[in-house]
């Protein structure tokens, strides 16, 4: 066997696995984070005197928890604010790209503070491509979820969406989305984008009571997954992932198939949750580094290389049975 | 066999368009779905009061990205979300000033400091800059002064969940106003609890609000003017109101004597980048 090492392929596997605990951190912050807002305005509404005793329990076990960490919680949480649409963390401001596209759109003129704010979040996609679509964005946990349930419902027996569309639909959903922002002057992207929608609904829920349009908005989006096609949203519409998609074509850090380890068992076209063609060397701009093929990989032929472009199609793997074919083929004929 | 090849090549591609055409179909139908939704109120903004620094409504609209951290800031949780119902503008902030009115009790105006994108314009540094509305008494024939009455008890009853900052209770945390009973012969509640005037009194008493000259507003707000010798007095708003909506969550009188008017608000505010 002339099978190539692939040396820190023990630790790129099991990258999903914190990448799930990196989805689920943002996610827990985002539900976190409007309990916070209430147990400060309520402490400060509140004269601890005046607590009745079951709330000056939990006040004191608030207090002790975090005594180790801060003299005033109540001040020292406002570290982090807002959601991944746009929030400060530890005085440092971060945005959404498509925030800050948008609002241009809508606005048609630019705003400097705000598209300083999204430079971080630029020049990360540029690296690493559309790495947000996979290792932050919240709506992504769901959707994930949502996936994993369309398995259990089909090992129940029942049939789930598997059609496929175009791809490109989404950039069309970008491009038309601005150019709708730009005519009605409100940054429309950020009603149908769920990352934002989420961020705002959780905290409304949570804080103020209720949910809004935007939660029956998310609802559709994951039955349309669910129903219509697998993580439909984030393939087909999503204007988000095309404007990300688009900023890292030319990323430096992309996963790649190592021809000489590969066996064609195709799991990792199975289990891409993008509809990408790792197998035949098919990642293109929409990969988002997920990992995902790589922890399922029973080979040991998925690496990460620092490159603009992808590799062209390299062939069968070199373990399957496509390659020997062509291989013995090849001897005959010579 | 040539002749086939083109065919099946035809064939697919064929397949190919159809496939796409499909999908654009599918897409356009989405987001036109989508759109009509918005469609019915696309037309009739809703003018509702913003918060403070607000833009005009225009610029306001095409700046603000809906991030919702305005709304995570204020401590007297007067910032909601707008739902559906305002078309575009869902997710754009607005006050419910008859529900929770913005009572500057953060004194640094945090929502304007929270803004990531100058939806609420930075400029605006005090309260008395602020310029989210003007106040306007619309039943003045219900108002308790203009009868000639006092107000005793919880101003707006045992079930409002409202907050105030009463800086005689505590200078730096709002409470429930229905924590906070009065007993007064003459309802003076607008006037009393209007945020400008209340620094217009620390100033004039030498103590403006954390020992900053720049707090005090130089124009007065609200006040009651007698309207015979028989002591009944009316509200009258002057030129210093800024809209914040606190008279009209204060009023006892249901509804209010007082309510916001945001149609004219933010004449004054300045475009985008000003």
């Amino acid at each position: 066997m002339n099978q190539k090492a692939n040396r820190w392929f023990f630790l790129w596997r099991h990258l999903n696995k914190l990448r799930w605990v990196v989805l689920s951190l943002v996610f827990t912050m985002l539900v976190a984070l409007p309990f916070v807002y209430v147990y400060q305005t309520y402490v400060a509404a509140h004269a601890y005197d005046l607590l009745a005793p079951d709330e000056k329990r939990l006040y004191d076990l608030v207090e002790t928890l975090t005594a180790p960490l801060t003299d005033d919680p109540a001040e020292d949480l406002d570290a982090i604010k807002g959601n991944t649409w746009s929030g400060t963390f530890w005085g440092l401001q971060l945005t959404d790209p498509l925030a800050v596209v948008g609002q241009m759109a809508a606005a048609l003129e630019v705003w400097w503070p705000l598209v300083l704010t999204a430079l971080i979040p630029v020049l990360l996609t540029v690296l690493f491509g559309r790495f947000y679509c996979g290792w932050i964005c919240p709506a992504t946990f769901l959707y994930e979820l949502n996936t994993n349930l369309a398995v259990w419902l089909r090992r129940l027996g029942l049939r789930t969406g598997r059609r496929r569309f175009d791809r490109r639909i989404k950039y069309l959903v970008l491009g038309l989305g601005l150019v709708l922002s730009a005519a009605t002057g409100a940054v429309l992207v950020a009603a149908i984008y769920p990352p934002a929608i989420i961020g705002r609904e959780i905290f409304y829920a949570v804080a103020l009571g209720g949910f809004g349009a935007g939660s029956v908005f998310f609802v559709i989006t994951l039955l349309f997954d669910l129903l219509v096609a697998r993580r439909g949203f984030c393939r087909y519409l999503c204007p988000g992932g095309a404007l990300y998609s688009l900023l890292g074509r030319y990323r430096l850090l992309r996963i790649q198939r190592i021809v000489e380890n590969c066996n064609d068992c195709a799991k990792c076209n199975a289990v891409c949750e993008f509809g990408l063609d790792p197998l035949r060397d098919g990642f293109g701009q929409e990969c988002n580094n997920c990992t995902a093929c790589m922890a399922v990989c029973p080979t040991e032929a998925m690496t990460f290389r620092i490159r603009f472009r992808d590799q062209p199609d390299q062939g069968p793997g070199h373990l399957g049975r496509l390659y020997r074919k062509q291989q013995g083929g090849g001897r005959e004929a010579a | 066999m040539n002749e086939n090849v083109k065919k099946a090549k035809r064939r697919t591609s064929q397949k190919a368009r159809r496939r796409f055409l499909r999908s654009v179909l599918y897409g356009a139908g989405a987001v036109g779905v989508a759109l009509l939704g918005y469609l019915p109120v696309a037309g009739q903004w809703i003018t509702r009061l913003r918060p403070p620094g607000a833009l005009h409504e225009e610029k306001f609209l095409a700046a603000c990205i809906k991030c919702g951290q305005c709304v995570q800031v204020c401590p007297v949780e007067a910032i909601r979300l707008a739902d559906l119902d305002e078309g575009f503008g869902v997710g754009v902030p607005y006050i419910d000033a008859r529900a929770q009115a913005c009572d500057f009790s953060c004194d640094g105006l945090q929502c304007v400091l929270a803004c990531p994108t100058g939806a609420l314009t930075h400029e605006v540094n005090y309260p008395h800059q602020v310029d989210m509305g003007v106040a306007r008494v619309v039943n003045e024939a219900q108002c308790l002064a203009v009868q000639g009455k006092g107000f005793r008890g919880q101003a707006r009853g045992a079930d409002f969940t409202g907050k105030l900052r009463y800086a005689e209770v505590d200078r730096w945390n709002p409470i429930p106003v229905r924590d906070h009973p009065y007993d007064l012969d003459l309802c003076d509640l607008c006037v009393r609890q209007c945020p400008i005037e209340i620094r217009i009194a620390e100033c004039a008493a030498g103590k403006p609000p954390s020992g900053d000259e720049r707090q005090c507003p130089p124009q007065h707000a609200i006040k009651l003017e007698p309207i015979d010798d028989t002591g009944r007095k009316r509200p009258v708003i002057l030129d210093g109101c800024v809209g914040c909506g606190v008279c009209e969550m204060i009023c006892p009188v249901e509804p209010a004597v007082i309510v916001m008017d945001s149609s004219e608000s933010r004449a004054s505010s300045k475009g985008l980048r000003a």
